[in-house]
């Protein structure tokens, strides 16, 4: 091919299309080469996005002028709010999805976005490390490119298991990444294996709903996306079904004959979303787990079993399923697996997750040791605006830990690392109570009219709303019952966001303009928190310009603890932001160690 | 104030029915009451010794006696284990205290512990509320590790949705109060024992000393406390400045009524390193050369509302009738490099009341300020304003 693209973005993912999409709205040319169109943006695991903390991720997808909410508006069929009763700042958005309008939508969105979509697998990078030239496919052709975006996910030297098979794949029907992934090795990337499993599906008429728990649509007219019109139809209902008794030990029995628990796969596994044959072995005296059957699109005919996630031979498979409430007819049309794959080793990549060793090839989604679609797809768009602004020649901007999740992921990404695929949780920020699914969009404005991903459509529309955010400050501020402000009664915890606004005169009162109310409602409650997380954020911020080179024996320093002394010793880090990321060293370490320089400066003075 | 190391007596096991109870004496005089009262020769309970037999006809007992400096106390100090039968213990200390023996305030042995250099600020936070009149310190979870574990379960609640019940809720809030409860006991029991910062009121009869005090002392809303003990007499209070709990003594109240050498002396004997004096004189005359070198003294020019008052650099004028300069003789009463840990252990029983509040509604809410009462925990003599007065000081860039 003769033309040269400003962006290439290679695998059609979560990751890869919010890359490919961010890219072309910094008007770059982008290209994005995946095997097939029909599966792009496949959910590959559960049919659903959003959840705690992943649901908020969304939001700030939408904010940064991301495809993935739209998309997941568009095509939901369900919605719940998670944890309502835990706090406005953990509320977690998530939608059933309809997987193959999913795909459609997100195809549509690519479109109009002007990303040219060439189907093909890349065999390999073409160039020295340093500069990447091209990419040549399998079928021969080679396409040039300025600035790369390698989003393969679960697929390179992907191997799928199950009981006691094992197959090459990069999820169920489809081929592995093989070529690629040995180019990625002999350019001498460091790479590790990570795996993650998959929940057997079953066919809806199989199974016995009569006797199960409902779990119908919460009626909040929600919405992930600003540019969403309506609120979320309830067209499907779920159900929840629990283990029996039964179900943990014909699993505690089979144990050696699952692929994950008889020693075949050497790839590490997600904590916190685990097989089934991780909780049973973890917590032995629990039963009763909560399995959820989710509908794969509109009226589909198959229901993912969410919470099953297993690697166990078929026929035990089938005799787990049975075992649950519900299901003694149950047909399995797809079982559960594990898959293994290559990902990139913490460090590889910096904090505009480009690989240190490149000048132009960025990385993103399951390849950075995440999972999950939300964190695919939020990285896969910065990673994307990054690789697009190094075409343009334009200086990189990265993502504030403190005003986004975003920033929160990208930074334990590149500074912490990751032993096991990340998942995003509310509890990885230190400002939780600011980082809200309701305030998304004004957490990320100022980074993303930064970093260049906003049309100006978007841009007059945000400022439409922070307009009404700022009116709505103003009335709370100045409004007084009984001589005292609303403003000083929304801090009150026993007052809701709702009664709070109700306070205040607002002629018309819009959804939009409910959830304005709501956010300045909240931020006012929260306010003293942020700011104090504001504070440590700053004070820790500037640890990075302080020297430790003249401590010679941190036995001396008698403001750490004896542990930290040791491991300070041991590692003997240039400066305090170094010294933070050794495990031993506590947040009170780290002030002793600032209080310690600080003596020591001050003595010399005088 | 009390005598260091006067003869005290607790009962050190629980009170209630139990195999054995024990008995705790301590301070100088210790072996021999013991040796009187179980007729045993004199010098017998000198050392680490352990004697049995009948205790004035009350039980058959069980002595073990300490030297000076290696008991708990660091002093000389007497362990009596009797029968655990109601009544067994009370009479024992009955007759302890008939031969002269005080009874100890609750955690004086504790605190003696400190003075005498046995244990550090940290272990003393580290006790447990098992942990009362005696024993060692506790061996149990720290405060610091229970609240760690506290985060993990609410965190757990916060982030697996699907797989909690309901009744995590309760358990939460459970643990919270179980742990409000150990830190409001650990915090009434460090008060006790701790040793405050002093700032003296000194200078001239009729400089305005009294009235500065009262002043101090009225505008104060939170008297932090009125424990015996800690409270010598009516011219030492315990104030609450800026957070800060510090001793305040108007150093009239010695009984100088002129600033001879006994009031001065006095008033010094009780001052230790690090403690500070406000020196108050409306004529700003020059202070006595040895509290000049021996400690760091604000000059007060007091009186500043009436008519010629002086005004002398390196004075601070000051009104107790108008109010001027009393909150620079504030800001240097709290700017004490000693602290105390009592305050922090109040604050964090405060953040734990609101987190309890909170977590019925607002789970996050009630983390966040769970992981503020952490941050205290963890950090006894260190916040994020002292890292970053610290971080201030550093040459950037280097
Ligand atoms: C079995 C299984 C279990 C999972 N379990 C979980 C789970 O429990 N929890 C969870 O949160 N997430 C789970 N997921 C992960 C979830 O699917 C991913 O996190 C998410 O899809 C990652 O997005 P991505 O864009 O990085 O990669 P993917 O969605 O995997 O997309 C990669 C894309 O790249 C394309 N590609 C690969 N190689 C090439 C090449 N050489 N040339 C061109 N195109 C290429 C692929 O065809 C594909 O379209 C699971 C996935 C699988 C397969
Ligand atoms: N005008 C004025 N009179 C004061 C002030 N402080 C104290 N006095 C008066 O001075 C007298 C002596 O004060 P006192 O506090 O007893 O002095 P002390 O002997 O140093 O304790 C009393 O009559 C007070 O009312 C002040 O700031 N202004």
């Amino acid at each position: 091919m003769k033309q040269k693209y400003q962006v290439l973005v290679i695998g059609g993912g979560h990751a890869g299309v919010e890359a490919a999409a961010a890219a072309a709205s910094l008007g770059c040319t982008t290209v994005l080469v995946t095997p097939s169109t029909e599966k792009i943006s496949l959910m590959s695991c559960n049919p659903a996005i959003g959840g705690i903390a992943k649901g908020t991720l969304v939001r700030e997808i939408d904010g940064l002028g991301g495809v993935t909410a739209e998309s997941a508006d568009a095509t939901a069929l369900q919605f719940r709010m998670l944890n309502m009763k835990k706090g406005p700042a953990v509320w977690g958005p998530r939608v059933q999805s309809d997987v193959d309008m999913y795909t459609v939508k997100q195809i549509q969105q690519l479109r109009a976005a002007g990303v040219h979509i060439v189907e093909g697998l890349v065999r390999r990078l073409v160039g020295p490390n340093k500069r990447i030239k091209a990419v040549l496919l399998e079928d021969g052709r080679e396409i040039k490119a300025q600035t790369f975006v390698l989003a393969a996910g679960t697929f390179l030297d992907g191997m799928l298991h199950r009981g006691q098979v094992t197959w090459p794949g990069g999820r169920r029907g489809d081929t592995s990444s093989v070529s690629l992934e040995r180019d990625i090795r002999k350019r001498m990337f460091h790479v590790k294996r990570f795996k993650t499993g998959t929940s057997p599906r079953v066919l809806r008429n199989s199974i016995d709903t009569s006797i199960l728990e409902e779990q119908i649509s919460h009626d909040l007219q929600f919405r992930f996306s600003w540019a969403s019109k309506q609120g979320v139809a309830n067209t499907e209902k779920c159900w929840v079904t629990r283990t029996t008794g039964e179900t943990e030990k014909l699993v505690k029995d089979s144990l050696t004959k699952s692929a994950l628990y008889s020693g075949r796969i050497h790839g590490r596994g997600p904590r916190y979303c685990p097989s089934f044959e991780d909780k049973v072995t973890k917590f032995p005296e629990r039963t009763g787990h909560p399995i959820h059957l989710e509908p794969m699109g509109k009226s589909s005919r198959i229901m993912y079993l969410n919470g099953l996630s297993t690697s166990m031979p078929e026929e035990i498979q089938e005799k787990i399923v049975r075992s649950l409430p519900g299901f003694s007819n149950a047909v399995i049309a797809a079982y559960g697996y594990t898959v293994e794959y290559t990902c990139f080793e913490t460090g590889e990549f910096d904090h505009t997750l480009k690989l240190r060793e490149t000048e132009n090839l960025y990385v993103c989604g399951q390849i950075l040791g995440t999972s999950g679609y939300e964190e695919a797809a939020a990285t896969g768009l910065f990673a994307g605006a990054c690789a697009a602004r190094s075409a343009l020649g334009l200086e990189q901007t990265i993502p504030d830990r403190l005003n986004s999740y975003l920033g929160v992921m990208v930074d334990d990404l590149v500074s912490i690392g990751t032993e096991e695929p990340y998942r995003l949780f509310s509890s990885r920020s230190e400002n939780r109570l600011g980082l809200r699914q309701d305030n998304a969009d004004r957490r990320v404005f100022e980074f993303a009219e930064k970093l260049g991903v906003l049309s100006e459509k978007k841009i007059a529309e945000y400022q439409k709303r922070d307009r009404k955010y700022r009116h709505m400050r103003k009335k709370l501020m100045e409004t007084r019952i009984h001589g005292k402000t609303v403003e000083s009664i929304c801090r009150r915890p026993e007052i809701t966001p709702e009664e709070a606004g109700g306070l205040i005169d607002l002629q018309t009162q819009s959804i939009d303009e409910r959830e304005i109310l709501r956010t300045a409602v909240l931020d006012i409650k929260y306010s003293g928190y942020v700011k104090r997380a504001e504070k440590r954020h700053s004070v820790r911020k500037r640890y990075g310009s302080a020297s430790l080179e003249s401590i010679k024996d941190y036995n001396l320093v008698e403001t750490i603890t004896i542990e930290a002394r040791e491991a300070l010793n041991e590692r003997r880090p240039a400066t305090l932001l170094e010294a933070e990321s050794i495990p031993a060293v506590r947040q009170a370490d780290l002030d002793g160690l600032a209080l310690y320089l600080m003596k020591r400066s001050v003595s010399r003075e005088t | 104030m009390e005598q260091q190391n006067d003869l005290i007596v607790a009962q050190a096991t629980p009170d209630a029915v139990s195999a054995i109870a024990v008995v705790r004496l301590s301070g100088k005089g210790a072996s021999a009451v013991v040796e009187l009262l179980m007729k045993l020769k004199s010098g017998r309970l000198k050392g680490k010794k352990r004697a049995v037999g009948d205790f004035a006809g009350i039980d058959h007992i069980v002595a073990i006696s300490w030297a000076v400096g290696k008991s708990y106390t660091g002093e000389e100090m007497v362990d009596l284990m009797c029968h655990g039968s109601p009544g067994t213990a009370g009479k024992i200390i009955g007759k302890l205290l008939e031969k002269g023996a005080r009874q100890a305030q609750p955690g004086e042995f504790t605190r003696r512990a400190w003075i005498n250099g046995r244990i550090t600020e940290m272990d003393v936070l580290a006790l447990s509320s098992q942990f009362s009149g005696g024993g060692r310190p506790g061996k149990d979870k720290d405060l610091s590790r229970e609240l760690q574990e506290l985060t993990s379960e609410i965190e757990g609640f916060i982030e697996f949705n699907e797989d909690h019940e309901i009744s995590e809720e309760q358990k939460i809030s459970d643990l919270l109060k179980r742990i409000l409860q150990r830190t409001n006991d650990l915090a009434e029991k460090v008060k006790r024992a701790e040793i405050l910062p002093k700032v003296f009121i000194m200078g001239p009869v009729n400089a305005g000393k009294s009235t500065l005090f009262n002043k101090l002392y009225g505008k104060e809303t939170v008297v932090v406390s009125s424990t015996p003990g800690t409270t010598r007499d009516g011219a030492t209070r315990i104030l609450n400045v800026y957070g800060r709990r510090v001793e305040i003594t108007d150093s009239a109240g010695y009984g100088g009524q002129r600033l001879d050498g006994k009031a001065l002396t006095i008033s010094e004997k009780s001052l230790g390193r690090g403690d500070r004096i406000v020196w108050m004189d409306p004529q700003c005359n020059d202070i006595p050369e040895r509290i000049k070198q021996g400690y760091e003294v604000l000059r007060v020019c007091s009186m500043c509302d009436k008519k010629n008052t002086m005004e002398k650099t390196g004075w601070l004028s000051v009104s107790s009738v108008t109010g001027q300069g009393l909150q620079q003789i504030e800001e240097f009463i709290s700017a004490t490099e000693k602290e105390g840990s009592s305050w922090r252990l109040e604050k964090m029983v405060e953040l734990l009341k609101k987190a309890i509040e909170a977590a019925d509604s607002d789970v996050a809410l009630a983390a966040e300020i769970v992981s503020e009462v952490l941050r205290e925990a963890e950090e006894p003599v260190k916040n994020a304003d002292a890292v970053e007065r610290a971080l201030e000081r550093f040459c950037v860039g280097k």
